[in-house]
């Protein structure tokens, strides 16, 4: 038994070198794999939501993502939902849009921005409409990566579509 | 979520407290594995009892006294920085600190009702001032509802009840000390988070 | 004062057996090395081939003194240092020349753009395995130190190093360890054995606030190496209270306590991801016994362990603690030869030499992988400033 546990020691112990150049030469290929296998992604949290709708406008788009409100378990009482307006070259001075976050037909908050001085202003038609963050810099999760200037509303979950 | 999450943030430290009780208790019952577990059943029982009673005592606290009041922020501010300076002397006594369920006394006053032991060691645990468990009280309070507040002790009793299930594997004695060193440096990080709280709450109080 | 016992008789190898021992790292060292610094420029720039050469040679050179010395904490000790001053020089440079500047905005975060660093493995895990989410501003496949290809990365040395990967692999390890350096002796001697719990303690509370909270709390507020990577710009007080707090623990921890006590303070005293890596001691097949009929009790491994891995209880069991990175330094001071590597399994005590090969190769090489490109790097970039004038 001792000359077989001695055995398998030296054998893991000679596997050190080949996994040590796996790990760096195939690290291309096990990164890919793990991702695909266990479909891990940034949290949306930090990212943003999944985009959910885009509205063309004259020379430029509203991209409207999907509400957060991901908790560890379950969901969380206050989340947000990101807004972005791309591309940025082609955004005009002054933007006003109204949002409709769950599609009650009632309008819920409106985003006021000015695109050169990269300044926004939120005017809340509802209560579980909190603060607003923003505008800033987004480049889209698209494999374009359009520059856009994005804004990100603290709203309530009684809000969720 | 939050109470689960509080609870075994905190249960180290639980244990680090309580686990100076018990297991004489296991030690002392001289039962097997299997016994272990009743034993820690019954005590769990009494332990959430107790536990119950506070959440009721926290909704109505902040029902009564704290929901109407202006200076929420800074009260809840100030009992913060308590409990973290209680805390931080707590995770610096090098003395065993107070446990509720202090073994001999409650075995004298219950050594006609000796199966009452366990779930009465339970529930003087469950009603123990811990820093921890003052803790969960001022969060339940903020909670605000009292189906919150019950859901909160509950949560917290699942979190910190998730240490002591090694308690009935009597090897696992090996490892208390340094799980009560953990406990309490734990503790001592604890409360500078809870400081900084309290501080952030003041502050937004006083700017109100 | 402690009289030492006479040194037991070394069995060091010749210059010809050295040689013949390092000719395989030589080989495996340009395959990776080269490799990875040239292997993506279809004409490599002249600079860039130097560089590589002159990491390449370092690097085997370094190697060799290992094998003809056998000393293993002394040659290791230099490239880690030197791993950890160049790792700093590279990501500043990286990350200026794609954000512009090292300091990291809120919208550096919300565009994924921050590389990802092994600190953060314990905060992700728990909501990983809930949420399917990773809890970092990071790219998943994308750009430089994405999180996949760490992760990946951590897996690989778990297996093989555990926690030898805070001796061997980590880039932050080598300031402590270079800092630990300094003093002739320690100033401060005896610091209490309690406080190498306080990793394990600061593990379980950022483990439960990440998960709370849904982000990396450590990176947020008590990331010593922020101070010499990406502290977050400073915009509001609790922006400025964590510069604050980044500064202080990195003087204190990576300088000023290492110098003091001639150990790693920030790794064994304070890192909660070192404590959760020694979990994978016990995965690794490697690790280090004390021949307890040797020993003789003098105490000196205890006194020199960077990492307080090592107690009396130790010298009486003859493992070291959990805690142990495998840096070699106590195998380097034994004056009777009573410690050396050990591969599990094996009966202890017998052939040391063809364990600690066994152990050196990997080891070294993930060094010198991990190192290698970063210290290449590092010289092209200062060849570069020197020869052009800047860096970038």
């Amino acid at each position: 038994m001792q000359k077989v546990k001695a055995f398998l020691g030296y054998f893991i112990a000679f596997l050190g070198v080949p996994i040590v150049l796996a790990t760096f030469m195939g690290n291309q290929f096990f990164s890919e794999a793990l991702v695909k296998a266990t479909g891990l992604e940034v949290s949306p949290w930090i990212i943003g939501g999944e985009l959910q709708e885009t509205l063309p406008r004259e020379g430029y788009r509203t991209l409207i993502y999907a509400p957060v409100f991901m908790g560890l378990i379950g969901e969380t009482n206050e989340g947000f939902i990101q807004i972005a307006w791309s591309p940025a070259a082609n955004l005009p001075e002054n933007i006003s849009e109204e949002f409709d976050v769950n599609k009650d037909g009632k309008m819920d908050f409106k985003v006021t921005l000015n695109t050169r001085e990269k300044t926004g202003t939120l005017d809340a038609y509802s209560a579980d409409v909190i603060s607003m963050e923003g505008p800033f810099n987004y480049k889209t999760k698209d494999t374009l990566k359009t520059e856009s200037l994005a804004v990100r509303v603290t709203i309530k979950r009684a809000l969720k579509p | 979520m939050d109470g689960f999450l509080l609870g075994l943030a905190n249960g180290a430290t639980c244990l680090a407290y309580c686990a100076p009780v018990l297991i004489p208790l296991f030690l002392s019952e001289g039962r097997k594995t299997g016994g272990n577990w009743l034993l820690l059943a019954q005590f769990l029982g009494g332990r959430l009892a107790g536990y119950l009673f506070f959440a009721l005592i926290a909704w109505a606290a902040n029902w009564i006294i704290l929901h109407d009041l202006s200076a929420r922020t800074l009260i809840f501010g100030g009992i913060y920085l308590l409990l973290a300076a209680a805390l931080l002397y707590y995770g610096l006594a090098k003395k065993q600190v107070f446990c509720g369920a202090e073994l001999k006394t409650l075995r004298a006053r219950l050594k006609n009702w000796p199966a009452l032991l366990p779930a009465a060691l339970g529930l003087l645990t469950g009603l123990n001032l811990c820093p921890p468990f003052l803790l969960a009280f001022t969060n339940a309070a903020l909670n605000g509802t009292l189906f919150g507040s019950l859901i909160f002790f509950i949560t917290f009793f699942v979190g910190t009840s998730v240490y002591m299930l090694p308690l009935p594997f009597m090897g696992f004695l090996q490892r208390t000390q340094a799980l009560q060193t953990i406990g309490k440096l734990a503790t001592l990080v604890a409360a500078l988070y809870y400081a900084y709280t309290g501080i952030i709450y003041i502050l937004q109080g006083v700017l109100a | 004062m402690t009289t030492l016992p006479p040194k037991a008789q070394s069995t060091r190898p010749g210059i010809a057996k050295s040689i013949l021992i390092t000719i395989p790292m030589l080989l495996l060292t340009a395959l990776v090395i080269m490799g990875s610094v040239l292997g993506g420029s279809g004409d490599p720039d002249g600079l860039l081939v130097a560089s590589a050469l002159l990491t390449w040679s370092g690097i085997n050179v370094l190697f060799f003194l290992m094998v003809w010395t056998q000393k293993t904490w002394r040659w290791r000790a230099i490239l880690f240092v030197v791993f950890a001053l160049s790792m700093i020089l590279v990501f500043s440079v990286a990350i200026t020349s794609t954000r512009g500047s090292t300091t990291l905005t809120q919208e550096d975060v919300y565009n994924g753009e921050t590389p990802f660093c092994h600190l953060v493995i314990p905060m992700i895990l728990l909501p990983a395995a809930l949420t399917n989410t990773i809890i970092f501003p990071g790219s998943m496949l994308e750009g430089f130190a994405a999180i996949s290809f760490m992760l990946v990365l951590w897996i690989g040395a778990s297996l093989v190093l555990g926690r030898a990967f805070c001796a061997w692999g980590c880039f932050y390890g080598g300031l402590d360890e270079g800092c630990s350096c300094i003093a002739k002796k320690p100033l401060i001697k005896k610091v209490d054995r309690k406080w190498t719990y306080l990793p394990w303690a600061i593990l379980l509370i950022i483990v439960l606030s990440s998960a709370i909270t849904l982000s990396p709390t450590y990176c947020e507020w008590l990331c010593p190496f922020k101070a010499v990577t990406e502290a977050a710009e400073v915009t509001s007080v609790i922006t400025l209270i964590q510069t604050i707090i980044f500064l202080v623990i990195f003087a204190a921890l990576v300088i000023i306590l290492p110098i003091l006590t001639k150990k790693r303070t920030q790794c064994s005293l304070f890192c909660p991801f070192g404590a959760f890596q020694s979990l994978t001691n016990k995965i690794t097949i490697f690790d280090v016994r004390i021949d307890t009929e040797k020993c003789v009790g003098c105490n000196r491994c205890i006194e020199t362990c960077p990492t307080y891995s090592l107690d009396e209880n130790c010298l009486k069991t003859g493992h070291t603690l959990l805690s142990c990175t495998r840096c070699g330094k106590c195998v380097d001071q034994c004056p009777k030869q009573a410690i050396h590597f050990h591969v599990k399994g094996t009966a202890p005590h017998k052939r040391p030499n063809l364990a600690r090969s066994l152990f050196l190769y990997p080891a070294f090489l993930f060094l010198a992988t991990f190192g290698g490109g970063t210290i290449a790097s590092a010289i092209y970039y200062i060849l570069k400033l020197i020869t052009t004038g800047s860096m970038f």
